[in-house]
């Protein structure tokens, strides 16, 4: 990044809407942005997403602005520069979220199965929304997606991925990135996601092992063969990354149906803490599962 | 719509250029024609700056692209994000122009509201600007047990360019040739994967680093000037054989 990191204490003058924010402290560093947690001058808390790259930020901002009442992105409040020295940056202001990202979050704790398809479910949900109106998430990664502590909601945090179906996809992680493991073009489709979004189950169940060497779909389907997890589920799981499913919705069905029917486990052998309590509570629904998770690990 | 023809030589190499004339003297009469020249540096570890890279460098600040230095494993993604920089930097050059030429203003100075459609037209330019993209790729001894990931970098290249909705050409040089010759065409500017699959599988590794010759001579197939090899004349010959037989 080409710009100094702004100080604790600085004044961020927007230089259109004239709007003053103090930074208090950064909360994260991406390739071509930061992003810092600020007060305005009422007091209220926000977090500040500046970078150099007008492009980015500017098709950023109108992706967020259009989902902005849709509940899994951050709120957004205003797109504005910022003069300093000599140099001119861009920034968004966006709802702060308290909590963890995934990655923060599984590094830390353990997780189980159900608890994996729970969030699967959720996140496929956000982008069966994004389908309809004709848009491809693109770069699903552990990093940008968020447990607000305060309501456990899943937030997803960066829509700089996010590409109209039919052209290419620019931003992507290896790792959940068809392409990377020849199993498709890098364009945008509903199967682009399809494959990304089974990617995290399978990062989320293998967690750091075997995930960075493996390059190969026969091979982690292999792997989760060793694992206790059902023959349906891997099937599923199977199915999404050789995107063989007939829609999206059709595999987001399937994953609802698992964790509906406790269908995820090979045998019921080995029960953690988390999942006791599920079942003690016959959680129904995903979100308010979620809400379970946050009560034992946040 | 405009359609924009974007030219652009990726110069791949893990040192020091050692014979012929200077490489930044060809990558600027490139860049006087119209091709955009970006060099990409094999380093021998991931940390550390490696010295006999500066000269990567100094060829793309000659030839008016970027550079960037990575190791073997990722020359791919390397090359996909060089060009996809390169296709974003002409667009948003060209279009700055017109912008200046037609409003007298700068993206910047425009109210951050209304610049959301200046940047959807740039990246609907960007994604259907046809590319012809020409690798010369470093095949001097150094370079002797890098080959398999270096082929497997043009197959990588090709698979992200088919994302896009323009036309994407691939070329591919190898420097040195072989027998003594300074550079080798590898596979002429294609669209088709399994065209340039079989003839990188001939890419080996053996001699000096003559970049200045394959920027040179890259430049004469990008302008579609390269003389017709032996072998090539003698293919094309029984082409015409065949015709007359018929």
């Amino acid at each position: 990044m080409g710009i100094d990191r702004l100080y604790c204490g600085e004044k961020v003058v927007g230089r259109w809407n004239k709007n003053i924010y103090e930074v208090t402290d950064l909360l994260g560093t991406g390739g071509i942005a930061r992003v810092y947690k600020v007060r305005d001058q009422g007091g209220d808390i926000w977090a500040l997403k500046v970078s150099e790259d007008i492009h980015s930020i500017t098709k950023e901002y109108q992706k967020l602005e259009k989902f902005k009442s849709s509940g899994w992105s951050p709120f957004v409040k205003e797109l504005d520069d910022y003069i300093r020295g000599n140099g001119k940056v861009h920034f968004i202001v966006m709802e702060y979220i308290d909590g963890v990202n995934l990655k923060e979050y599984v590094d830390k704790n353990t997780i189980s199965i159900k608890c994996i398809v729970g969030v699967a479910v959720i996140i496929g949900k956000c982008f069966n929304t994004l389908h309809e109106e004709g848009l491809v998430f693109g770069d699903l990664k552990l990093e940008n997606i968020m447990v607000d502590k305060r309501n456990s909601k899943i937030k997803m945090i960066d829509l700089g991925g996010v590409t109209q179906m039919g052209v290419s996809i620019k931003e992507f992680t290896p790792l959940y990135d068809r392409a990377s493991f020849n199993m498709g073009l890098r364009r945008a489709d509903e199967k682009y996601d399809l494959f990304s979004l089974s990617m995290l189950i399978i990062v989320l169940i293998l967690r750091k092992k075997n995930i960075n060497v493996v390059y190969n779909v026969d091979k982690l389907v292999q792997i989760l063969k060793d694992i206790n997890i059902s023959d349906e589920f891997i099937k599923v799981i199977h199915k999404g990354l050789m995107q063989k499913e007939k829609s999206f919705a059709s595999f987001l069905d399937k994953l609802e149906k698992i964790y509906q029917n406790d269908h995820y486990k090979y045998s019921k052998g080995y029960f953690d803490k988390l999942e006791l309590a599920i079942n003690g509570l016959l959680v129904g629904s995903a979100m308010l599962f979620c809400g379970v998770l946050y009560k034992y690990f946040f | 719509m405009e359609k924009v023809l974007i030219e652009q030589l990726i110069v791949v190499t893990d040192g020091r250029s050692n014979v012929g004339g200077s490489p930044m003297t060809a990558a600027k009469e490139a860049a006087s024609k119209g091709v955009i020249v970006n060099a990409i540096g094999i380093m021998n570890n991931d940390h550390g700056e490696d010295d006999s890279l500066y000269e990567v460098q100094k060829i793309a600040e000659a030839g008016g692209g970027i550079w960037e230095n990575t190791i073997i494993k990722n020359l791919g993604h390397t090359m996909y994000a060089v060009t996809q920089k390169t296709v974003n930097k002409t667009i948003e050059t060209m279009v700055g122009k017109k912008l200046k030429e037609i409003m007298d203003t700068e993206l910047e100075d425009i109210v951050p509201q209304a610049r959301n459609k200046i940047i959807e037209y740039i990246d609907l330019l960007s994604e259907e600007a046809e590319i012809r993209c020409c690798i010369a790729m470093d095949c001097s001894s150094s370079m002797n047990n890098k080959m398999s990931s270096a082929k497997q970098s043009v197959i990588e290249l090709m698979n992200s360019l088919k994302g896009r909705v323009g036309k994407s050409e691939v070329a591919v040089i190898a420097y040195p040739g072989q027998n003594g010759e300074p550079t080798r065409i590898v596979s002429d500017f294609t669209q088709e994967l399994d065209m340039i699959k079989d003839k990188i599988l001939t890419l080996k590794a053996g001699g000096m680093t003559p970049t200045a010759a394959a920027i040179n001579d890259s430049m004469s197939l990008i302008k579609g000037e390269h003389e017709l090899t032996l072998d090539e004349i003698v293919r094309e010959d029984e082409g015409l054989l065949k015709k007359s037989i018929v």
